[in-house]
């Protein structure tokens, strides 16, 4: 380290004024390099770059608030009339309200809630780490055949029966969940063992994705053929994607998976990061590429999986929710990512509100409602310059 | 400090249903050592194996084992045993090996100082890393006068800009080998000759390994100490460049008629008349 080093350490505080950079005087010329010369004070720089991070974890704070206040007022819309006051007794004091009102808050409102804040985590966490492992936009688990993987390992188990062996019986509620999760996890390898032994590239892993959409799709739509009416019904109202299964052990199964997957995923934060500058140039930088990509595609197939087998198909929150934090916080995977799980749980719980809240006395199936919610979303948030 | 390569082969492989046989795309590359502190161009047409070489150097192509001999490179630092950097897993050889890929960095809203810091992250982990890799990000970011960009997305510069950044990377981890595939393309000329003077710099100053792919023979001659000539994946030629680059070779390799002549500063240049008479067009 010479001399050049040495006057740049970052944790001098700064007495320079903080802001703009020093004016370039003029490009350097390398054959008489003067390091020290025509550049930055280190320390603004230093502090813009610290001042990026505070602004970013500022935006992250901010969503965190939106969220809360978003499945505040989900929780207090509906048919019965609830005050906050009321509200905020209920929860905090249980024992003091009456007993009509603790059944509207703990049975019904916060399950459902907490369905749609873990279900849009979910979604928004592996959307936006498949967007980074394939480098492409049009990365999510709705268009790579994960989720429809998923889809199928659930609709067998609810139409045919046709369970994992060794379920036992009583367990038959999460055996569809287990074949979602056992289904999305066989597509997500799948894609990898194309990709690393295959010699697939990103685009023609793509491109199998996609084509493994439409097949698991017609398989779905013969199981569809095949069902009785009465599974039938279940499984359209499944497929449109719906927040009625809410209970407590499923919220909390939920909420579970991404409190073990985002700080897994964080974990890999700067090598995704690097991975966004290219495999050849994440590689040379000593990053284990195959091994980042399969360490994703387990959480991102654990995620939609569950996701899917509880809420059926939501296919917006995935593709855009990522798209979002990436226009809100920018690249860097450490606020990426749990940016664009907090912008799905965002959305999915405005959509929880629209949907009761379109049509007077119905709640909508949420799978419709989440798309017509998300775009005026989306297009709010293309105005802005990312971070 | 020398790197010695021996018997390197790298075939792509063969697809099910490629008719074809396995093609090697680099043939028993054995040239004599290579020695630190000199900027050494990696020459040849199109399709001749410069990338695959740098790539392989970089552990980023499947180098061939067969049992006849095994392929080495051998990296000997001052008071080091040698290490086969074949061997090495992806954190210890990105420690000795820094790669430009001969693409441009993508156009991803990561700011500059980002990227390099993401570059970088190997030092950042550790203790005190994150200042270190800040101020030899700054450093770098100095001496190729782009300092001006540091806060900038690399999608809003331009390719030559996201070019230089993209060598930032590649001297910001202070490697005491640099492979750099083209690193001039996209480089106005002032760009250019900033470039190859950091890099020769670099080169003396830190004692690396430096091997450079160039397309331009006359920068070559101007700025290379050494050259390695390739032509179809295997080495034809090794040694100075004006040994190396002649109008026997520029007619054997590239298939041109050419002149080497010396300017009036007494360099040679390459004088390029047109395509050679007794051969069809390059291979390629």
């Amino acid at each position: 380290m010479n001399t050049a080093a040495k006057d740049t350490d970052p944790s001098v505080p700064a007495n320079a004024p903080a802001g703009e950079p020093a004016p370039a005087s003029g490009p350097t010329l390398a054959s008489s390099p003067a390091p020290t010369s025509g550049s930055a004070p280190a320390p603004a720089l230093w502090q813009q770059h610290r001042a990026l991070m505070r602004r970013r974890l500022l935006g992250l704070a901010l969503l965190a608030a939106a969220l809360l206040l978003a499945m505040a007022a989900d929780v207090l819309s509906g048919p019965a009339a609830l005050g906050p006051a009321e509200l905020w007794q209920a929860v905090w004091q249980p024992g003091q309200v009456s007993e009509l009102t603790r059944v509207i808050v703990w049975d019904l409102r916060l399950p459902h809630a907490g369905m749609a804040l873990a279900v849009g985590l979910a979604l928004g966490l592996a959307g936006a780490e498949m967007q980074t492992v394939l480098d492409n936009p049009l990365a999510s688990p709705f268009t790579l055949g994960v989720a429809s993987a998923a889809a199928l390992g659930a609709a067998l188990a609810i139409v045919l029966g046709w369970t994992l062996p060794g379920v036992p019986d009583a367990w038959a509620e999460w055996a569809v969940v287990l074949n979602a999760f056992v289904f999305a996890l066989g597509a997500a390898l799948l894609l990898d063992l194309l990709a690393r032994w295959g010699g697939l590239s990103t685009t023609g892993l793509i491109l199998f994705g996609i084509a493994l959409v439409f097949s698991f799709n017609a398989v779905l739509s013969l199981v569809q053929y095949a069902a009785s009416a009465q599974a039938l019904q279940g499984l359209v109202f499944w497929t449109m994607g719906s927040l009625e299964r809410a209970s407590w052990p499923v919220v909390a199964v939920l909420l579970l998976a991404v409190a073990l997957t985002l700080p897994w995923s964080l974990r890999d934060a700067h090598p995704l990061t690097a991975l966004r500058l290219g495999e050849a140039r994440a590689a040379s930088f000593g990053i284990h590429v195959a091994h980042l990509r399969l360490r994703a595609l387990l959480r991102i197939s654990l995620l939609a999986a569950l996701a899917v087998a509880f809420a059926g198909t939501i296919g917006f929150v995935g593709l855009m929710a990522p798209h979002m934090a990436r226009l809100l916080l920018g690249e860097d995977q450490r606020y990426y990512l749990p940016g664009s799980a907090l912008l799905g749980g965002l959305v999915l719980t405005l959509a929880a509100l629209a949907s009761k809240s379109l049509v007077p006395g119905l709640i909508l199936p949420i799978g419709i409602v989440t798309s017509l919610v998300g775009v005026p979303f989306f297009l709010l948030v293309l105005w802005r310059r990312p971070l | 400090m020398m790197l010695d390569i021996r018997h390197l082969q790298v075939r792509y492989g063969r697809r099910p249903g490629d008719r074809t046989d396995h093609r090697a795309v680099l043939r028993d590359f054995t040239p004599r050592p290579l020695q630190a502190g000199q900027l050494i161009a990696v020459l040849g047409p199109n399709g001749s194996g410069k990338t695959t070489l740098l790539k392989a150097l970089a552990g980023q192509a499947p180098v061939s084992r067969p049992a006849s001999f095994s392929p080495q490179v051998l990296f000997k630092a001052a008071g080091d045993a040698p290490v086969d950097l074949l061997r090495l897993n992806p954190e210890a050889r990105a420690r000795r090996v820094a790669y430009l890929p001969q693409s441009l960095p993508p156009a991803v809203p990561l700011r500059v100082l980002e990227s390099l810091l993401v570059a970088d992250w190997q030092r950042g982990r550790g203790p005190g890393g994150r200042a270190a890799s800040f101020a030899a990000s700054r450093q770098i970011l100095t001496q190729l006068a782009i300092h001006d960009l540091a806060m900038r997305p690399l999608d809003t510069l331009s390719g030559g800009q996201r070019q230089l950044v993209g060598i930032a990377q590649v001297l910001v981890r202070h490697t005491p080998i640099l492979l750099l595939d083209e690193p001039l393309s996209a480089l106005d000329l002032r760009r250019q000759v900033q470039v190859l003077h950091l890099l020769a710099r670099e080169t003396r100053e830190r004692q690396c390994l430096t091997l450079v792919v160039l397309h331009d023979l006359n920068v070559a001659l101007q700025h290379a100490h050494a050259c390695l000539l390739l032509q179809q994946g295997r080495l034809v030629a090794q040694g100075q460049p004006e040994a190396v680059i002649t109008p026997a070779t520029l007619a054997a390799v590239w298939g041109v008629d050419a002149r080497v002549e010396r300017c009036s500063r007494g360099i040679p240049r390459v004088w390029v008349d047109g395509p050679s008479c007794d051969k069809v067009g390059p291979p390629s």
